[in-house]
């Protein structure tokens, strides 16, 4: 559950998630489940030749089985925060 | 005042207040978690049209109809599309469509304004061709990525993450 409430408070920061096929999208995150599906707003794809009609996808529904990496802004993640509460979930 | 006096209404209070409390705190709690689920996640989509991408690398565009938990999901008057190298795509006719959640890479909404924008530029060619097409095009990269995956295990004991059926 801690990457689950992790997610929740980037809601609204703009994420670029590298699926498992190498494409990268970029966009707002608008939200998130348990499963870590996540849903995008504004979106651009950085390799738009293998899906074209990406340009006409207003939001998007990653399912979070395909997800590889989520890149977050440097800013947007409270480190220490993140370790203390990984380490809480441990114990 | 004596304390049973004061008890007794009490008494006779408690159980309405707790119901009204437990609901109210159900309730609450309903509203809150309910943002952050796979249906919140996807009703804004529902009766609208949508592009699915399943796993297999097939690109499918129809009228979401309905889902579930798992992202199971209804398509309707569904459309099939392939997109082959040199500007070049294929359509096919395929109905009702009803989706395994565990197939499905992603879902997005299709400005209908736009939504054509993406194959102007491009050629259409007979459905049944490019299929053959496409399909060659897999046996490929399936053949080039079991050899690669046999090479990197070989030579520096890495597993590559490459499923057979994963050719999205």
């Amino acid at each position: 559950m801690l990457f689950f409430s992790f997610f929740k408070t980037l809601v609204d920061q703009e994420v670029t998630v590298e699926l498992k096929n190498d494409i990268s999208i970029t966009g707002t995150l608008k939200s998130v489940d348990q499963f870590l599906n996540l849903k995008l707003d504004n979106i651009t794809c950085n390799n738009d030749t293998k899906y074209p009609h990406l340009i006409a996808v207003r939001n998007l529904f990653i399912r979070g089985s395909t997800v590889r990496y989520v890149h977050l802004k440097k800013e947007s993640v409270d480190t220490n925060l993140l370790q203390d509460a990984a380490r809480r979930g441990m114990l | 005042m004596s304390q049973a006096q004061i008890q007794q209404p009490h008494h006779q209070q408690q159980p309405n207040k707790n119901v009204d409390a437990l609901s109210q705190g159900v309730e609450d709690l309903y509203l809150e978690s309910y943002a952050f689920t796979t249906a919140a996640g996807i009703v804004g989509s529902v009766d609208r049209k949508v592009f699915v991408l399943l796993r297999d690398g097939r690109n499918l565009f129809g009228i979401l109809r309905t889902f579930d938990q798992y992202a199971n999901l209804v398509l309707q008057d569904t459309i099939e599309r392939i997109y082959l190298p040199n500007n070049r795509y294929a359509e096919a006719d395929r109905g009702v469509f009803l989706i395994r959640g565990e197939n499905v890479v992603m879902l997005g909404e299709l400005d209908i304004d736009k939504e054509d924008t993406a194959i102007e530029e491009m050629v259409q060619m007979p459905f049944n061709e490019a299929d053959k097409e496409w399909e060659a095009l897999n046996a490929e990269r399936i053949k080039l990525e079991t050899q690669r995956a046999k090479k990197l295990l070989k030579v520096s004991g890495l597993t590559s993450d490459f499923v057979k059926s994963d050719l999205y």
